[in-house]
């Protein structure tokens, strides 16, 4: 838009203010150079804006600050076009490393160039606005990223409550399964012993009739007799079977219920553990093989290392076995060398691909979900073996052969200052 | 003083890092009253929330540029972020809100700091950020069916597109509580709530709270 002469007129009578704004405008470069016919060029003016675009700061003008189109090109297309305008578009200037572009003009007039340059705000204020959409999306993106990082550790929370949940209600199952084991073992010597009481009381009661009598049949009393003679050792026996089934089983049972830190015999608590399964093995055609010195006292909660060795064995006897279908040896070997204690776990059952070994030890990891196997008991093995004993467990298996397991643990210090005293 | 916690030296000391662009120094401040006995609505309100409002001044005067504005504001959104990893969430109260700037609206910062409240009270809380058009907003209503929307507006000149935006709430919506807020309502102007049912202007994020509690408490 060109403005009508008179506004022309009033505009000049502000000239000395546009003037000086002009002048050390920045968005506004301008510039008055001359050369001569050797293609020097020398600076007659230049404002703020022009001393930026150029780099010049306090510098002398030199014409190599043009780059593109070069000062040299600028005086021949004013050779060829003459006074006018010679140039109109993008011109680069300052130093290679740091060049600027703008919009230029650039207008000849003798040995006199006068090149006017802005920069395109309006593109800069797009990019500005556009600058800020993108960085306020990255936040906002970053904040929901936080949400749901948040959320996600909170899932996680929850889910390692209920896990621990599952782990304790899965040791109150193993423990059930021992009292159900212990129940069955201790019926059949009860059973003697109260089948062999009964026949006691007869003999005492036949006993007694033949003393009323005045004559005693000698035949009927050797047989009351021998009924007493054969009777008594057999309850006698029974009830102290019982009185042995009920000690281990105390021994496995408070051990198992309660944090009960002592110095414990290795050998007593492996062979407690299988006196409890002996219910769940006597029918099958398992030998179970236990191999460990007499001398082994460790302080520590005995619950530990009944856990372990009861889901492994429960787990060769559902696994590995087929739930005592096939025969087979487990066998328990412990040995002791130096401060490390070694146990090797192995049953000549039917053995594991390498991915179920692989899996064997992560939490609700099972083949036997459909006969409800909850996947915990090897987890437990595990969480027994590094976190309770501080010791490590390998597992190793050949389908058709059996299972292996690996396991390594430091004797606890404690162990070895009160050895053989308990 | 509003928020006795955060004393008039920390607060210049905050708002004099912020204009120069030091982002570490504010964190640092931020982080110290967070970690302190400072609770979220008081450094929202007495610290970024009021030093935003001078920045917002300060450029109305032409006392700083606009790049000096994004850089403060982008350095309190980072630090938003920063707390809102550890900010707890509360008990879930199974309430739905989704906050909003207005169409058109760039700022978003005090929309963020009322999702925030929500997220600290358990609503279940949709923010949609700066400049939603208003058809959005209506289908993102339609689809999520919220309890609650609350509308953002800093600039006051956007007051035409919240009336718009208020009477399509209501056209569609009939009974939808909508609460409004933000820095354009400075100076006034907060009365356009009289001609639409169901809004509320909330003045502060103290007034957002007792809001929350007596929506909770009315069962709405």
């Amino acid at each position: 838009m060109k403005p009508e002469p008179e506004i022309i007129k009033l505009l000049y009578k502000w000239s000395p203010y546009v003037d000086d704004y002009l002048l050390n405008s920045r968005a506004f470069a301008f510039g008055l150079f001359q050369y001569n016919k050797h293609h020097n060029g020398q600076a007659l003016y230049i404002n703020t804006g022009m001393k930026n675009i150029l780099g010049l700061d306090e510098g002398k003008f030199d014409p190599s600050k043009f780059i593109n189109p070069d000062f040299q090109t600028l005086v021949n297309m004013a050779a060829i076009k003459g006074d006018g305008l010679i140039f109109d578009g993008v011109l680069t200037t300052g130093t290679p490393l740091k060049s600027r572009s703008v919009q230029a003009k650039v207008l000849c007039r003798q040995n006199l160039l006068l090149v006017l340059c802005e920069y395109d705000i309006s593109e800069l204020d797009t990019l500005n606005n556009e600058m800020v959409e993108l960085n306020q999306e990255l936040n906002n993106v970053q904040r929901q990223l936080i949400k749901e990082k948040k959320t996600l550790t909170k899932t996680l929370a929850d889910l390692k409550t209920a896990q621990s949940k599952l782990i304790e209600s899965e040791k109150m199952a193993s423990l059930g399964r021992l009292v159900a084991g212990f129940a069955h073992e201790i019926n059949t010597p009860i059973g003697i012993a109260l089948t062999a009481s009964s026949a006691l009381t007869d003999a005492q009661h036949s006993i007694d009739m033949m003393l009323t009598r005045e004559e005693v049949d000698e035949e009927e009393l050797i047989t009351a007799l021998e009924t007493i003679k054969e009777c008594s050792p057999l309850v006698i026996n029974n009830l102290k079977r019982t009185a042995e089934l009920v000690g281990s089983f105390k021994r496995t049972a408070i051990d198992q219920s309660v944090e009960n830190f002592r110095i414990y015999n290795l050998k007593e608590t492996i062979k407690d553990i299988v006196i409890n399964l002996n219910s769940q093995f006597k029918k099958t055609s398992i030998i179970v093989d236990v191999d460990c010195p007499d001398d082994i006292y460790l302080y520590g909660n005995p619950n530990d290392v009944g856990q372990l060795l009861l889901n492994l064995m429960i787990n060769s006897l559902l696994h590995g076995f087929d739930n005592g279908i096939l025969s087979g040896t487990i066998s328990i070997m412990v040995k002791r060398e130096k401060d490390d204690l070694f146990i090797h776990y192995s049953d000549t059952g039917k053995g594991m691909d390498d991915e179920t070994v692989r899996q064997i030890f992560e939490p609700f990891f099972t083949t036997l979900r459909a006969r409800g196997g909850t996947g915990l008991g090897m987890y437990i093995c595990h969480n027994i073996v590094i976190n309770r004993l501080n010791g490590t467990i390998r597992c190793e298996s050949i389908k058709g052969k059996g299972t292996d397991f690996f396991i390594s643990v430091p004797i606890p210090k404690e162990s070895n200052s009160t050895s053989k005293q308990f | 003083m509003k928020n006795p916690i955060i004393d008039e030296e920390q607060y210049t000391n905050y708002f004099t890092n912020l204009i120069r662009g030091k982002r570490i120094p504010c964190y640092n401040i931020v982080n110290g009253l967070f970690s302190g006995d400072c609770e979220i609505k008081t450094l929202y309100q007495g610290l970024l929330q009021r030093s935003l409002y001078s920045v917002g001044e300060l450029w109305e005067y032409n006392k700083i540029t606009v790049a000096t504005e994004h850089m403060a504001t982008l350095i309190t959104e980072s630090l938003m972020n920063q707390m809102a990893a550890q900010l707890p969430i509360g008990e879930a109260v199974n309430k739905t809100v989704i906050i909003s700037s207005v169409e058109d609206e760039p700022h978003q910062i005090g929309g963020k700091m009322v999702a925030d409240i929500f997220e600290l009270h358990g609503w279940n809380t949709i923010y949609l950020g700066a400049n939603t058009p208003v058809q959005e907003l209506i289908s993102f209503i339609r689809e999520v069916q919220p309890n609650l929307v609350g509308l953002s507006m800093s600039v006051y000149f956007h007051i035409d597109t919240l009336k718009r935006t208020l009477q399509s709430i209501n056209d569609n919506f009939k009974d939808l509580p909508v609460i409004i807020g933000g820095q354009a309502f400075k100076r006034g102007g907060s009365s356009i709530i009289e001609n639409f049912k169901n809004t509320t202007y909330l003045p502060t994020l103290d007034a957002l709270e007792d809001y929350i509690k007596n929506f909770l408490a009315a069962g709405t």
